[in-house]
């Protein structure tokens, strides 16, 4: 479960305002959500909390129990293994295959040869990309790219996964097909945030939506709709 | 280490994607491990010149005008029972003059014949006295200076001194070059290693995310400096083995009368000493590299 409690958000160097302001916001495990807004509204601040890189000004973020301004750095590593990371620009290793790109994630988290082995050609089955294991990023297209990046973020199995604008680099049917393939790995019980501008993405799924504006919630709405604030 | 073998392979993978740098640094540790090794390599068989010089010398001692052959004779056994003494040698004026002859008056024996009895070294009988220890040299001469019947006492030991000082300028000159180098070879493979960081700055960003550890995301950069340290030490080192003993037998049979008197150092010897002490040195600078750049360059 993730929790903010009554968080503010000031960067050192920031003039006016605040990241996020009087930020309450409860995820429970396996909920699949939308968190949406403006350019500037938080919505990266929240990512960055959440992965702590960042520690809240004030107040506490605690994710199973745990308050994350708190952990030590040489434990931080260790926490963020419950976390799988998908973005915009799908941040694949350019000169890995994109069996090795999902290897690598394995690899970070020291995982056995044959476990490599093992897990890697399932995963790429489950996103659809066995046959492209050995292309290069820069061979795929932005849907299949985004997939084998998903792939990577979910090979280790976290608990958590968390989306920066996964479609907005995507047409609508590689837009389709990653959000498909989002709500299928929530529905194996992982805990599923996607931080959007996409209107039709938001709208088609009919999930939990979390609007914020200048660093606070606005609306937060259970099957919610783009724009419902 | 289950990642050994990727780390290895990813510092490899930066090195030739800046070759150049790391070519410019490994040609500066190259020769910054070979001035080393040369320069350890001399001084170390100065070293074992000087200790040669100095067990070979002795202190010379001379005696007060008419002293008696009985007295001379009480004199070394007096000096030969002081514990320090390894061995006295007597030399009578008589002997003095024939060695005198034989240096003087090579080839013109003639000559000489007219001081037949008149030696003109008559009062330079003289004790050559071997200490154990060499360093107790100066104490043990102001005794015996001390000694009634004793004109003259002399330690001077011109061959060990001057080897000495030649010594201590070759290794005030490596040190000084020496210092600059390492300083200059650091640098560069920092330099080298700082570009990698930022080539790789966005893949250190995703493995933060993915969990990992920072040992795991140092790992690359600090074998990058030690593969760049040791093989700029291992060069110059297989280069030395190679090149001793040819070097060491031209000037054994260019300077013959120093090859008589000076023994040099086997080459197992030497390499006992600067093998180890060049590797550790090279892999140093290279660790030392890659620590400053990530301190520089790769926030925790
Ligand atoms: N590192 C930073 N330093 C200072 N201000 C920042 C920093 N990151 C974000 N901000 C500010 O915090 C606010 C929220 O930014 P962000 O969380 O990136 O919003 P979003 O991701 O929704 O566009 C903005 O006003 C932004 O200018
Ligand atoms: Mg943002």
């Amino acid at each position: 479960m993730i929790e903010f409690r009554n968080v503010e958000k000031r960067y050192d160097d920031q003039t006016a305002g605040s990241a996020l302001t009087d930020f309450d916001l409860t995820i429970g495990d396996g909920e699949f959500v939308f968190i949406i807004g403006e350019s500037g509204a938080g919505k990266s601040t929240l990512l960055r909390l959440l992965m702590g890189e960042e520690k809240p000004t004030r107040g506490q973020v605690v994710v199973d129990g745990v308050n994350v301004g708190r952990i030590r750095p040489s434990r931080l590593p260790y926490y963020r293994r419950h976390f799988g990371m998908v973005y915009q620009d799908f941040r694949l290793l350019k000169d890995y295959t994109v069996y090795e790109n999902v290897a690598f994630a394995q690899r970070v988290v020291s995982a056995s040869p044959q476990g490599i082995k093992r897990r890697v050609p399932r995963i790429l089955e489950q996103v659809g990309l066995a046959d492209k294991a050995d292309s290069l990023p820069a061979q795929l297209s932005g849907g299949e790219q985004q997939r084998a990046a998903i792939a990577r973020a979910v090979v280790n199995g976290p608990l958590y996964l968390l989306a920066d604008e996964p479609t907005g680099n995507l047409d609508p049917a590689g837009s389709e097909e990653v959000l498909r393939l989002l709500e299928e790995i929530n529905r194996g019980g992982t805990t599923v945030i996607v931080v959007t501008h996409d209107v039709a993405v938001v709208n088609k799924a009919r999930r939990r939506v979390v609007t914020l504006r200048d660093g606070r919630i606005v609306s937060d709405r259970e099957e919610g709709e783009y724009g419902d604030a | 280490m289950r990642n050994l073998p990727y780390m290895i392979r990813q510092s490899i993978r930066g090195i030739r994607r800046h070759l150049g740098t790391s070519l410019f640094a490994l040609a500066i540790m190259v020769f910054t491990i070979f001035l080393f090794d040369g320069a350890a390599a001399i001084l170390l068989n100065l070293g074992n010149f000087v200790k040669e010089a100095k067990e070979n010398v002795g202190i010379t001692v001379f005696f007060k005008e008419g002293i008696s052959d009985q007295e001379i004779l009480e004199l070394r056994d007096r000096i030969n029972a002081e514990p320090q003494v390894r061995r006295i040698r007597y030399t009578s004026a008589e002997e003095a003059w024939e060695n005198y002859k034989k240096v003087y008056f090579a080839g013109h024996e003639k000559l000489a014949e007219g001081f037949a009895d008149d030696n003109p070294l008559a009062n330079s009988a003289s004790f050559e006295i071997f200490l154990e220890d060499m360093s107790d040299q100066k104490t043990f001469a102001s005794y015996l200076e001390g000694i009634p019947g004793i004109r003259k006492v002399n330690v001077s030991n011109t061959v060990a001194d001057t080897l000495q000082n030649a010594a201590s300028l070759v290794r005030i000159g490596t040190l000084v070059i020496l210092t600059v180098l390492v300083i200059v070879a650091v640098v560069l493979i920092a330099n080298g290693i700082a570009v990698t960081i930022s080539q790789r700055q966005e893949q250190i960003h995703i493995m933060r995310y993915m969990g990992a550890t920072n040992g795991f995301i140092r790992g690359p950069f600090l074998i990058e400096g030690a593969l760049i340290g040791l093989l700029g030490g291992l060069i110059p080192l297989l280069v030395t083995w190679l090149a001793y003993p040819p070097v060491v037998n031209g000037i054994r049979s260019r300077y013959v009368n120093l090859a008589n008197i000076f023994a040099f150092l086997p080459r197992q010897k030497v390499f006992a000493v600067i093998l180890p002490v060049s590797l550790v040195l090279s892999l140093g600078i290279g660790l030392a590299g890659s620590a400053f750049s990530m301190k520089k360059h790769l926030k925790v």
